[in-house]
């Protein structure tokens, strides 16, 4: 999400590379006037933190990864003991060693990221010695209630995603394996999950908590709400005996979570494509409702026309409505 | 929010350094004003437009064929006839609900006049060269960054289609090493312009996306290595490129031969992954650098399968590989150039 503001003169919006382009091929700057602006804009790349932030990501997943498939491959040959000990002390390792370097640099929220994902292999084990017969859903809940308490020390956005991640695994599973109920229930519950933390994360962001401000956790939140109940939404649009009453819930969350999204990214914190994203949940369970309509009816030839039409009439609204939008809004995009 | 300067300061910052006229600083605002009027839409909302005219594309041509208007013979003429209206209307607004039908009607008349020439003609080739022939003329005719991006996506993917059909799997590595060729003679402009930029994007997405066919399992007969080394070489060329031809430089010459040890690695996707990185964190462009990161992870999960060994030797190579990695950066993060910059 690009921040964005409301502004008046094409002059006091923020400049980007596009305007720079824009004013060269007017003829109003020069090659050198343009490099001297660029360089004001965009300060020189910062290449070895870049390269730096990339090891540390790619070694510690590769890392991880070995130790995932090492306990795969090599089960019936090493003790119960030393499997559990190896991995508790990797645990309390990673755990401390992110501790002592400290939860607000990245190397400490990568090591806390780490014992949090081992947290997982050591719980995936237990079940394997002990074959508990527990449900797959307890594995994952389990995995989300321990590792918790660092999520919420973390300040790190990664890890909140894992969490979710992990809740969203175990409602599936739960859904599933024990109340192995149909219709549109656990995209409800899925929306409700990702919303409340979506919300959370506006809130922290908007109070500045360090680790929050980055947009595409936001982002990510954002879409996976309206995803689940626009595919809420959709169950009750095609089959309205099979998604119940919570196929009406995601309906009615659906509306309540665009009307809440559109004044809160239109007027309070101004983001475009958290507005496309609303436009597109709304287009597609518009669109959805139309062809349950027209297909219903029948699939000659005309049908499709109409659809066709229908889909660039609702598209086309919608972009049209978004770029009125952005005219009032400087979306600090180049290109 | 943001804390870039806004252009009034930058013109005003500018004009102390006598590289602007502040004369000149109205007229500015009404160009900028007319141009950001124009100016082509964020990548999302492109998407929301692509999606909606492939779906309306896929109505229009589903109506097309049932309603038996258009025939096996008829099938390229009408195509062109639909390309045609479509220049035209395209031509004659730009409101959105006329640029979309547009877009529409060109994305299924490009269909009909690609499959109807193949078709006709019983060729793949024919199909292929209606492709490029189309999407060439296209370019300059109908002035869309969507429509450019596709139809030379779908003339790049077409040609790829055709060495396979051909079985001429060598030919692959010719073909991906133009791709990367043109993909970094264009990134590595000093200014990109607007309309090539869709053009350098087809090319770039081709590079991977031939890159795992090259790799998929399909038995076509050809070993990695020769891509590897190409890659290896577009690597090189982006490292010196963004190191601005300055090679002699320790962290630039441990670049150069990170590229040589990818390329030892016959996994093309990674030499490959890191010059798209590094082309899009030079430039600038996340687009780029986002490809760049999903070339590199897919072509670590194909070098993953190919390996031909057991899991613990995997999880092995997986655990030491990761240890080096972290290992590399301890040591680098010693060296004076590195202490200078993190400072």
């Amino acid at each position: 999400m690009e921040p964005v503001q409301e502004t008046s003169s094409p002059l006091d919006r923020p400049a980007s590379r596009a305007s720079l382009r824009e004013l060269a091929a007017a003829g109003l700057l020069s090659p050198e006037a343009q490099d001297a602006a660029l360089h004001w804009l965009e300060p020189r790349r910062d290449w070895w933190g870049w390269t730096s932030r990339a090891l540390l990501f790619l070694g510690a997943a590769l890392a991880l990864s070995g130790i995932v498939f090492f306990f795969a491959y090599n089960w019936a040959a090493m003790a119960p003991f030393l499997k559990f000990a190896i991995l508790e002390t990797a645990v309390l390792g990673a755990a401390v060693a992110a501790w002592k370097v400290g939860f607000d640099r990245l190397g400490g929220k990568v090591l806390l990221l780490s014992a949090s994902f081992l947290v997982g292999v050591l719980l995936a084990v237990y079940g394997q010695v002990y074959q508990t017969g527990a449900d797959a859903w307890e594995l994952f809940a389990g995995w989300a209630a321990l590792i918790l308490g660092w999520v919420l020390v973390s300040r790190f956005a990664a890890l909140w995603i894992m969490e979710l991640a992990l809740v969203y695994f175990a409602a599936i599973l739960y859904w599933g394996q024990v109340r192995q109920s149909e219709g549109a229930g656990l995209f409800v519950l899925l929306a409700l999950l990702a919303g409340g933390l979506h919300v959370a994360f506006e809130a922290g962001a908007r109070r500045g908590v360090d680790g929050l401000r980055p947009a595409w956790p936001r982002a990510l939140l954002w879409t996976a709400t309206l995803t689940d109940l626009t595919i809420g939404t959709g169950i009750l649009i095609f089959d309205p005996g099979y998604a119940g009453g919570a196929g009406w819930a995601a309906a009615a969350l659906l509306l309540a979570a665009l009307a809440a999204g559109y004044g809160w990214y239109r007027h309070r914190a101004p983001s475009l494509p958290s507005l496309t994203a609303g436009a597109a949940a709304l287009s597609t369970a518009i669109l959805m409702l139309a062809g349950r309509l027209i297909f219903e009816q029948t699939f000659e030839a005309a049908a499709f026309f109409a659809y066709g039409i229908i889909i660039l009439a609702v598209i086309g609204g919608a972009v049209l409505g978004l770029r009125r939008i952005s005219r009032s809004m400087e979306v600090s995009v180049d290109d | 929010m943001t804390s870039r300067p806004s252009v009034r300061d930058l013109l005003r910052s500018l004009s102390a350094q006598g590289l602007f006229e502040e004369t000149k600083t109205e007229t500015a605002s009404l160009h900028l004003a007319h141009a950001q009027a124009h100016r082509p839409m964020p990548v999302y909302l492109q998407a929301l437009v692509g999606a909606g005219a492939w779906a309306a594309a896929i109505c229009f041509l589903a109506f097309l064929g049932i309603s038996g208007i258009v025939n096996e013979k008829t099938l390229w003429p009408a195509g062109l006839v639909l390309t045609a209206f479509a220049i035209a209307l395209h031509r004659w607004s730009r409101h959105v609900f006329v640029a979309q039908t547009a877009l529409a009607l060109v994305l299924a008349g490009q269909a009909m006049a690609v499959g109807g020439i193949g078709e006709t003609s019983n060729s793949f080739a024919a199909a292929t060269a209606a492709a490029a022939v189309l999407a060439a003329a296209l370019y300059p005719l109908y002035p869309d960054p969507l429509q450019r991006f596709l139809s030379t996506g779908i003339a790049i993917g077409l040609a790829t289609g055709l060495v396979v059909e051909r079985d001429l799997p060598h030919a692959l590595h010719a073909l991906v090493g133009a791709e990367a060729a043109a993909a970094l003679w264009l990134w590595t402009r000093p200014r990109l312009a607007g309309n090539l930029r869709p053009l350098a994007y087809s090319v770039a997405v081709a590079v991977p996306g031939t890159l795992a066919l090259l790799l998929a399992d399909f038995e076509f007969g050809t070993p990695a290595w020769p891509s590897s080394i190409l890659m290896a070489g577009a690597m090189a060329w982006a490292v010196a490129w963004a190191a601005r031809g300055s090679i002699n430089s320790e962290p630039v010459r441990l670049a150069l031969a990170g590229a040589v040890l990818l390329a030892a690695t016959f996994a093309p996707g990674l030499p490959a992954g890191v010059a798209l990185l590094v082309l899009g964190y030079a430039r600038r462009e996340r687009g780029l650098a986002a490809l760049g990161i999903a070339s590199f992870a897919g072509a670590l999960v194909m070098l993953y399968y190919d390996l031909g060994v057991d899991l613990g030797t995997k999880s092995a190579l997986l655990g030491l590989s990761g240890l080096l990695l972290l290992v590399v950066r301890e040591v680098l993060r010693r060296r004076p150039w590195a202490r200078k910059e993190a400072a």
